[in-house]
């Protein structure tokens, strides 16, 4: 019985506990390391030189004259046939016309919600999002659970592109950390980080073979990601 | 998977003697060795990073038994289940127990230690289940029938060639191919694998008591696939794995990845703490997490052994060992090899059983200072090598060898005698090739290394003359 073992492997544990009562969860923060970039920092900057160094594409089109023009290029370079689009409301709040811009660079779209199925995904060429958090530290993007975005969506398409609302982009790992524990704006609402999230930093990559690195194993083969220099929250 | 790490002299003889496997394990240590000192430079807090490493990983080992109370309550607080196993049976057990409930027949995995430790895909496929093993590396061995070699790396030992035959042979690709396109045979083949497997076998890295969170750290994507698709997950994990809290990870996770591949994260690291919530529409429907014991807490009683547990498996004791960078991961003779696998093999499956294993260091010290959790590593396999003597593992000729160089050690006007005298007689056995002249056990040591010539006269006499006198 599976149940027995659990009741000796703590008796034995108990009967010889070696730690202090309390000293399991200390609230205590720890330092952060000086390579983690901190208020005063170029927060885009440091993320999208983060990414490209691990193959990922990043762009910050808050710094470009015209973003839906350098986003429709480089949707257009893709040569993709189709998208799949998540459905979170907040893309009505952008001023960047990004299903306009998929579907001009010839794509057809789709928006998808949390109905759709890993097997209809692998249909599509590119998975659309909107991150949830971006850290600056290491090039990542977080993408938590929403009722609207399916898990698989940045995983089982060819490509990814993502959009990082400049609210969303963060410094260091600990600033990503604390904000959800502490229940930050783009952390609370429908943003479920408590249930599960993935970090995403570049393409999906291997070195398994005679430890040649070679990109695009599982996952997407191409992740381009677009730091906005517009916000979501509040509306 | 069954030890045989009482046969290291035998297994490592038969690595010395394969050329690629050389070439590949130098291959391999320089370039996890470059990426690893990179990493490790541009972060001028490393020193202190380890501490803090050390730190919270302790709060939670020191407090175990809370440790796991805490995650499991967390879990199952959402929907999760969780299962504790006293040994490799009892896993196998409850795993195919929890997949006929289930009704799936494919499982797909992710690379698991564990899940080697407790040889699951030969129990699951005499079940009569379909079992795919979704990371590269891992699929190439499993096709060729055999195991891994290394922690992260478990195909290094197999030439581009290799895998090419391999794949031609069973997934009928071009026998010519080459990575990149090796590469995109197994996507295809484990993709469609993936998108209809039932059940998603998967380890862990770490577990998070504070949250009840499973965190996995990969590069390929195979771990999102066989997490997210299957209707059930199940994770195999040694109940040593837990952290504290989330926030840890910001430390934990910068140790692992940069010790292992050098990278600031890797390429995918998910965070489970529930299966699909409402709304969701993929993800498993069932999350359960299996706790492995088989040993654990015997070594955890161990105040010597303790922190051999704080190991998180990022191979830099592998990549940085020179012996290891010789003999490969097949001749520790089960599933953990380099310094780390000579300190917990012995304590899992027993000092009898693999009391070779401690003697297989140098005790150079570059295990101790490369780990980013600060295990004591030499300090452990000395401790080995004592409770391996007192097992009985030394027979009558090196007890006596050891009992009368402790006798010359110790008298200093016997020891150099012993040195004027034998210094002709080592000269010429040099000359003459050491196996030629000594016979036995010395034929073992001498197959593979070779000795410089000593000099006519000894060391203390050139110091007494050259360099007590001022001489240069």
């Amino acid at each position: 019985m599976p149940g027995d073992y659990r009741e000796r492997l703590f008796g034995f544990l108990r009967s010889r506990a070696v730690g202090q009562p309390g000293g399991l969860l200390v609230e205590d923060s720890a330092p952060r390391p000086s390579t983690a970039p901190g208020a005063g920092d170029d927060l885009a900057e440091r993320f999208r030189s983060e990414l490209c160094a691990v193959g990922g594409e990043a762009v910050n089109l808050g710094a470009v004259e015209d973003p839906a023009a350098e986003l429709g290029n480089w949707l257009k370079g893709l040569g993709l046939e189709s998208a799949a689009m998540d459905s979170d409301p907040a893309w009505e709040l952008l001023a960047l016309p990004v299903r306009e811009l998929l579907a001009s660079a010839g794509l057809a779209v789709d928006s998808v919600d949390s109905s759709v199925t890993p097997q209809e995904l692998a249909g599509y060429d590119l998975g659309v999002t909107l991150a949830d958090a971006a850290i600056a530290e290491t090039g990542t993007i977080a993408q938590c659970a929403r009722p609207f975005r399916p898990r698989s969506i940045s995983l089982v398409p060819r490509c990814h592109l993502v959009l990082v609302p400049s609210d969303r982009l963060l410094g260091g790992l600990e600033d990503f950390f604390e904000g959800i524990d502490e229940g930050a704006s783009w952390a609370t609402g429908d943003a479920d980080f408590d249930s599960y999230f993935t970090w995403i930093t570049g393409p999906s990559r291997t070195a398994d073979i005679e430890k040649t690195l070679t990109i695009g194993v599982h996952g997407p083969g191409r992740t381009g990601a677009f730091l906005l220099g517009e916000g979501v929250s509040d509306g | 998977m069954k030890p045989r790490s009482d046969q290291f002299h035998e297994l490592s003889s038969e690595a010395l003697d394969d050329g690629f496997l050389r070439e590949a394990l130098t291959r391999a240590s320089s370039s996890f060795q470059a990426a690893k000192t990179d990493a490790v430079d541009s972060m001028p807090d490393w020193e202190e990073l380890r501490q803090l490493g050390h730190d919270r990983k302790n709060r939670a080992i020191e407090n175990l038994p809370e440790a796991l109370e805490v995650f499991e309550k967390n879990l199952r607080s959402r929907g999760g289940e969780v299962h504790y196993c006293e040994d490799g049976a009892a896993a196998r057990d409850q795993i195919l127990s929890i997949i006929r409930a289930s009704g799936g027949s494919s499982v797909t995995k992710s690379k698991s230690m564990v899940t080697e430790e407790i040889a699951l895909n030969d129990h699951l496929e005499a079940a009569g289940l379909s079992v795919l093993e979704g990371d590269l590396g891992e699929y190439i061995i499993q096709l060729a029938g055999e195991h891994p070699s290394h922690i992260i790396a478990p195909a290094i030992h197999k030439s581009r060639e290799e895998v090419a035959e391999l794949f031609h042979d069973h997934l009928g690709s071009d026998p010519d191919a080459d990575i990149p396109e090796l590469t995109r045979v197994a996507r295809k083949t484990l993709r469609e694998a993936f998108l209809g497997a039932d059940i998603g076998i998967s380890g862990a890295n770490f577990v998070i008591a504070e949250t009840g969170t499973i965190v996995l750290v990969e590069n390929e994507g195979n771990i999102r696939m066989s997490t997210t698709v299957p209707r059930v997950h199940i994770a195999v994990v040694g109940i040593e794995k837990v952290l504290p809290r989330r926030s840890d990870l910001a430390t934990l996770l910068r140790l692992l990845c940069r010790s292992a591949t050098g990278q600031r994260v890797t390429s995918y690291i998910s965070f489970i703490s529930s299966p699909r919530t409402e709304g969701e529409g993929d993800g498993p429907e069932k999350l359960h997490v299996v706790f492995l014991d088989a040993g654990r807490s015997k070594l955890w009683a161990d105040p010597t052994q303790r922190e051999a547990l704080n190991c998180i498996r990022c191979g830099a004791c592998l990549n940085f060992c020179p012996v290891y960078g010789s003999v490969g991961g097949h001749s520790y003779g089960w599933v953990y090899p380099g310094p780390i696998g000579s300190v917990i093999t012995p304590n899992y499956v027993g000092i009898e059983k693999a009391s070779q294993l401690p003697q297989a260091s140098s005790l150079c010290g570059r295990c101790g200072e490369v780990c980013p959790m600060k295990i004591p590593l030499p300090d452990m396999l000395l401790g080995l090598r004592a409770k391996a003597v007192e097992a009985g593992s030394a027979g009558f000729s090196e007890k006596l060898s050891m009992r009368v160089f402790s006798m010359l050690a110790r008298s200093p006007r016997l020891w150099r005698l012993l040195l004027a005298l034998g210094r002709p007689f080592y000269r010429l056995a040099v000359r003459a090739g050491l196996a030629s002249v000594l016979g036995g056990p010395a034929r073992r040591w001498s197959r593979s290394r070779s000795l410089p010539l000593p000099g006519r006269s000894g060391f203390r006499r050139w110091w007494r003359k050259d360099v007590e006198k001022g001489g240069e």
